[in-house]
């Protein structure tokens, strides 16, 4: 019932990307530039990379299972009680992602667009919206997100015209001075922004292609499209702020878009963030209706009230949002999140795929 | 049940009434003037709202009304700005931040700063110096019903297209704070009979006034040496006379005038490294230029008269250069970016030097080659 009919390879494509982007749009590079300065972009474009070889990973370890997702046949890999541990663990963290993301965005809303507005409605809002469509089917949520790239698209578009603004090229220079330690610690902080292409462990059989090819394909042009989306936002923001005006300044985006001069319109950030909030809502729903699937083989048999559990989440997430309403505590969590979702995007993909080839060939069911 | 549900959704969707803004309503800031008092102690704050009376006539009338706010921090006058007129003031869309000359020579950042991260606070709009006191031009002017603002705004912008003046907006100016190389020349205007005038600009060093100014020759200098002169700006002066090119010349009715445009210009800064000492600067601005005056009135330009000509116009342009660029280091204003250009192509000079100290002490040439696109071959 969850999945009425399967997804095409062009549904999977925007999938991945609009579960990728959010938030951190706002941010990069500004924790990526902690240790690399201006390098930062070297950083972005090394986490994409690494994102790229994660899905390889993923790819043939659902290319092993084709016919099953991940919280069914992690019992084959794992056995019947470590994998409900799993199951409920890599639900917890589709759960908190989704809180998490959908709370970072309402502070930005709250932060700089409706000030008055009390805390639950914005939070509110974003969890419902995103509960009603994570409660529908797979099919249906890839509809919904391909509409969604048109968004993106004119988000994007805004992006690359407030980057032709006032800069210096010579930011940039010289190359690489922070040295490959700092480039690659700074890698880390750059994690949580990629994540979300682990949810072809979830998607794989549900893709409809004529060849398992064609997936790896999409999946690494999604991927690939995500690296380039910030890599340019990374050498827009060091070609307009220097080093150590960037360390000033948390949120470079919003202020690139505050400082543009348009005499069309006056508030490019306002517009830029009301849109925007349609592509985070994507990632939202998307961790919610994971969180949902994995919860429901947490037992010995599936949940079927795929709906019910949806929205048991959501309220969890609203009512834990309540507390989060400082930003300090968001960021507290998002900080140990660049941890967690290294571990649920590469590290545990990489150990089910060694266990799976030790235990030798995969029985059918 | 579920047409309901989404019912109750879509209300929800209306939740911009909690931060709902009529348009109307809203007192838009126009100008923010800022200033101190006499005696240097009060921040003085005029808020400038134009609004438009009969503008469903199709007549608009622009009316400028100020609001002069008092406190002892920048951050105390807005807050009675809640308490006054019409109360709580926008400035999301102001256009230009007019500082008075003893605002700015105070440490303006620690007053600005927090501009910065305040939401609906316009940080693109412009920032100029004004020579005289802000509140008197703001009251008058706008008493009088004349939409001076818009003058003074339009003004300032055709100044701006035109690549007489940097633009300088407030994020621009509060950031320069952070990074010695990023250094700002802030234009300065001044009263002039009904009027406003440029004066040249105020130099900062990291957004403290150091006190400098360079005149409006200097200061379209500094924009050629920056390499942002665009076409429209046109280049007057008079050229001592020939042979006198030495001393300024003693008749100055001998002098030639000269007017250029320029068609087209490349800049270029070479740092030559030196073994001992810190390294030598030479800014090289290539120009072609179409000249509509030359001392030569109605006739056309000679070649050989266009070739001498090319030389002096370049050796008296050095010249200015030269000037400019002292007081730009004296007053240890690295306006021209050339710091950014030895960290970017020469790190290990940049390693080897103090920057903030060996900056004033470093020699920097300008060289200047002009072209005359419009001379006769004969």
């Amino acid at each position: 019932m969850i999945h009425l009919d399967k997804i095409s390879i062009k549904q999977l494509f925007c999938l991945v990307i609009l579960t990728q982007v959010g938030v951190h749009v706002l941010t990069i590079p500004y924790e990526e530039s902690k240790n690399t300065g201006y390098d930062a972009w070297i950083s972005v474009l090394l986490c994409g990379v690494i994102g790229q070889a994660a899905i390889l990973l993923i790819y043939l370890l659902g290319k092993r299972y084709a016919d099953r997702t991940l919280p069914q046949y992690i019992f084959s890999i794992f056995g019947k009680p470590i994998g409900k541990i799993l199951n409920l663990l890599i639900a917890a963290y589709y759960a908190v992602s989704s809180l998490v993301v959908a709370v970072s965005y309402s502070d930005v809303i709250s932060r700089w667009m409706l000030f008055t507005t009390p805390w639950y409605v914005i939070s509110g809002v974003s969890i419902a919206i995103a509960a009603y469509i994570a409660s529908s089917s797979l099919r249906s949520i890839a509809t919904i997100t391909q509409s969604i790239i048109v968004m993106f698209a004119i988000c994007f578009l805004i992006v690359v015209i407030s980057g032709t603004g006032k800069g210096d090229w010579r930011h940039f220079l010289p190359v690489g001075t922070h040295g490959i330690g700092p480039i690659l610690k700074d890698t880390i902080f750059a994690f949580w922004a990629y994540a979300g292409y682990e949810l072809l462990l979830y998607v794989f059989p549900f893709v409809h292609c004529h060849k398992k090819k064609n997936i790896l394909i999409a999946m690494s042009a999604a991927n690939g499209f995500t690296t380039f989306f910030y890599v340019l936002i990374s050498v827009i923001v060091t070609y307009t702020f220097s080093e150590s005006q960037l360390k000033s300044i948390p949120e470079p985006m919003i202020f690139i878009l505050r400082q543009f001069k348009w005499p069309v319109v006056q508030s490019l950030d306002i517009l830029f963030m009301t849109i925007w909030l349609g592509v985070t809502t994507v990632t939202v729903y998307v961790y919610l209706f994971l969180s949902a699937r994995y919860l429901a083989f947490v037992r010995s048999t599936e949940i079927r009230n795929h709906s019910l559990l949806v929205w048991g989440l959501a309220i969890g997430c609203f009512t834990a949002g309540l507390w989060l309403s400082d930003r300090q505590s968001i960021l507290r969590i998002s900080d140990y999140f660049n941890n967690v979702s290294m571990i649920v995007s590469s590290i545990i993909p990489a150990i089910l795929l060694l266990v799976s080839l030790a235990r030798g060939k995969v029985e059918r069911v | 049940m579920k047409r309901a549900a989404v019912g109750i959704f879509m209300l929800l969707l209306l939740t911009g009434c909690w931060d709902r803004m009529p348009l109307r309503n809203l007192p838009m800031l126009d100008v923010a003037g800022i200033e101190l008092n006499e005696n240097g102690k009060e921040v003085v704050l005029d808020l400038v709202i134009t609004t438009y009376k009969k503008a469903g006539q199709g007549q608009a009338e622009p009316l400028s009304e100020t609001t002069e706010l008092r406190g002892n921090s920048l951050i105390e006058a807005i807050g009675k700005g809640e308490y006054i007129d019409q109360g709580r003031f926008l400035g999301i869309s102001t256009r230009s931040y007019l500082i008075g000359e003893r605002f700015a020579s105070k440490d303006p950042m620690k007053e600005l700063s927090f501009l910065l991260h305040a939401p609906y606070a316009s940080i693109n709009s412009s920032v100029v110096i004004f020579e005289g006191n802000v509140s008197e031009l703001l009251k008058n002017k706008s008493g009088t019903r004349k939409p001076l603002t818009k003058k003074l705004n339009d003004f300032i912008k055709a100044l701006q297209m035109n690549g007489t003046i940097p633009d300088i907006s407030m994020m621009t100016f509060i950031l320069s704070q952070e990074d010695p190389l990023e250094d700002v020349a802030l234009p300065m205007l001044k009263q002039y009979e009904s009027g406003i005038e440029l004066d040249g600009a105020l130099l900062f060093d990291q957004a403290k006034s150091t006190g400098m100014k360079l005149s409006k020759d200097q200061l379209q200098m500094m924009m050629l040496l920056l390499g942002e002169t665009s076409g429209k700006q046109k280049f007057t002066g008079s050229l001592p006379a020939t042979g006198e090119t030495q001393q300024s010349s003693s008749d100055p009715s001998k002098d030639i005038d000269y007017g250029l445009s320029i068609k087209k210009k490349s800049k270029k800064i070479t740092v030559q490294g030196e073994p001992n000492g810190p390294p030598k600067i030479i800014i090289n601005i290539r120009m072609k230029v179409y000249v509509f005056e030359l001392g030569e009135g109605v006739k056309a330009l000679k070649f050989d008269y266009a070739n001498r000509m090319e030389k002096e116009l370049a050796k008296h342009l050095e010249e200015q250069a030269a000037e400019t660029i002292k007081i730009l280091q004296k007053a240890n204003a690295d306006v021209l970016g050339i710091g950014k250009q030895i960290k970017a192509f020469h790190p290990n000079i940049w390693k080897s030097l103090d920057w903030q100290k060996d900056y004033p002490q470093l020699s920097i040439k300008p060289v200047i080659t002009v072209q005359i696109l419009d001379a006769d071959i004969k």
